[in-house]
């Protein structure tokens, strides 16, 4: 579905991913795992667009989209959940939530796409008046995640979702996430979080300075002796 | 007789303050979104009033009506003006914008001075003499057209902010460039867009006060500075605030004017901004800059 073929990217002089190379198959989960650093961050605004490339060639559903721009490639579908959330904190979680369905295509489906989310994270109903800003931590994500739902993602893209949550919220945040790809969404997920991340992942990638550095399906990555050292402290 | 003198400057305060109000919701709008001081504001002011103006001596157009003419050429000169000037220093250091928006308002200027004379020019209608009586008090027809309309205006943008999914993604622009990108919303869009909105508000407001304010070249300078001090008093970015903070300069300007020579009536604006900025630096509705 998404392939990354020699991504290089960087921020002004500071080169960060250099050739990266991975593929994401339509209907799995696939999980990118690095230390802070890495650049899980900038591969996925490279992919979203947010970042322009260096080098290489990005393909989506067959086509390349090395030259659209990034608000085109959310109505293709490929949508970012940023590191941080980055919700609107003075806007109402409804009013976050509508402009998650900013498109024409995800508009037409706004009812629908809203009675999903409500569905999937109960809680934001409940606080569908009060400004973003004033939910908590994981109800930030939630809304972070349901108003990338909102735009009708074929892939959707997570950037550290359980950043700075507790435990328990990581556990229903990734809960939450199995869910959204059973019901026919294509993940990419970046994290730190390698144990649950990984324990999730039809397939996954470890990055370290910029560059692919191991790959296999979940569970292969969590029996490699290397990855168990150096990122599960066994 | 003080009281009766002292109603009527708070009556003319609050009708000129609606005006300001609407000058300033114009620049509050621009900043908001783009973190861009305008200095231009006050030049595309007086090129609205030049529109009022020679769509009146030309085309015989009644002052009011020739809103259809300066709101939508002021717009698309906003816009231009975002689109290439303005969009290539989005990233640059502060000052380098500053110094861009004051170019642009010098060379408007200069421009107009060269084009239209450093005459005065003055649209003449009737509705000038018309005045409504209340006890003793008087109210200039002109003034009130100039206070309701800009009340009207200020509140279909307040709609268009609050109702629409365009006006929704202005304000998640403003608040969120990123996280706006990443919904689809393009940003670089509303970027202009909203400069647009932002002089087509203070181009309503130059054709106002078109019937009783004479245009020059310059005339946008004396606006401005005020509009300034009412985006500050009622916070960067606040819409409410700038509007009530419109208001509390006019009156504050036009009841200090009781006290003080003419000519030094500016200064209680004056005054206003500095204690402001020593007690409020945020405004009065202005959220804590993190």
């Amino acid at each position: 579905m998404l392939e990354l073929q020699r991504i290089s990217a960087g921020y002004g002089e500071v080169q960060i991913l250099r050739e990266v190379s991975l593929e994401v198959p339509a209907g799995g989960i696939v999980t990118v795992v690095g230390a802070n650093g890495a650049g899980k961050t900038t591969t996925i605004r490279a992919i979203s667009g947010t970042l322009p490339l260096l080098g290489g060639r990005l393909r989506f559903q067959d086509e390349d989209i090395t030259a659209v721009p990034a608000h085109r490639r959310v109505e293709r579908g490929l949508v970012q959940v940023p590191e941080g959330r980055k919700i609107f904190a003075a806007l109402t979680v409804r009013e976050n939530l509508e402009l998650g369905s900013y498109s024409a295509k995800a508009r037409a489906r706004r009812a629908d796409s809203l009675e999903r989310v409500f569905h999937l994270f109960p809680l934001l109903r409940e606080r569908i008046r009060q400004p973003g800003g004033t939910l908590s931590g994981g109800e930030q994500q939630m809304l972070a995640i349901g108003r990338g739902l909102m735009a009708l993602p074929s892939l959707l893209m997570l950037d550290e979702p359980s950043l700075g949550l507790a435990p328990l919220i990581v556990r229903d945040i990734f809960r939450i996430v199995a869910e959204i790809n059973r019901t026919g969404t294509t993940v990419l997920l970046v994290e730190q979080n390698v144990q649950q991340s990984l324990a999730l992942a039809t397939r996954g990638y470890v990055l370290e300075n910029g560059a692919i550095t191991r790959a296999g399906s979940g569970e292969e990555l969590l029996a490699d002796p290397y990855l168990k050292e150096a990122y599960l402290g066994l | 007789m003080f009281w009766a003198f002292l109603t009527q400057s708070l009556i003319n305060g609050l009708l000129t303050g609606g005006v300001y109000g609407l000058i300033a919701v114009g620049l509050t709008l621009i900043f908001g979104v783009m973190k861009i001081i305008n200095f231009a504001h006050g030049s595309l002011m007086m090129l609205g009033m030049y529109a009022t103006f020679w769509a009146w001596s030309a085309l015989h157009l009644d002052p009011y009506a020739s809103l259809i003419v300066s709101v939508p050429l002021l717009f698309v000169l906003g816009a231009l003006i975002q689109k290439f000037l303005v969009a290539p220093v989005m990233n640059a250091p502060e000052h380098n914008q500053l110094l861009l928006t004051l170019g642009i308002a010098l060379f408007v200027e200069n421009a107009a001075l060269f084009a239209f004379t450093a005459d005065p020019r003055f649209v003449q209608t009737h509705y000038l003499s018309v005045n409504y009586y209340v006890g003793p008090l008087t109210i200039k027809l002109v003034h009130l057209i100039a206070f309701g309309a800009s009340l009207l205006i200020t509140l279909l943008l307040y709609l268009l902010l609050s109702r629409t999914d365009l006006g929704k993604a202005i304000r998640a622009a403003a608040e969120e460039p990123e996280g706006a990108l990443l919904m689809g919303i393009d940003v670089r869009r509303i970027f202009w867009i909203s400069f647009g909105i932002g002089s087509a508000c203070v181009g309503a407001a130059g054709t106002l006060i078109s019937p009783f304010f004479p245009v020059d070249p310059h005339v946008g300078g004396l606006f401005v500075i005020t509009a300034f001090v009412v985006v500050v008093l009622g916070g960067m970015g606040s819409f409410g605030g700038a509007l009530l903070g419109g208001i509390i300069v006019g009156v504050g300007e036009s009841v200090g004017a009781m006290f003080l020579p003419g000519s030094m009536k500016q200064m209680v604006t004056f005054v206003l901004f500095v204690l402001i900025l020593l007690f409020r630096p945020n405004g009065l509705f202005g959220r804590r800059m993190a």
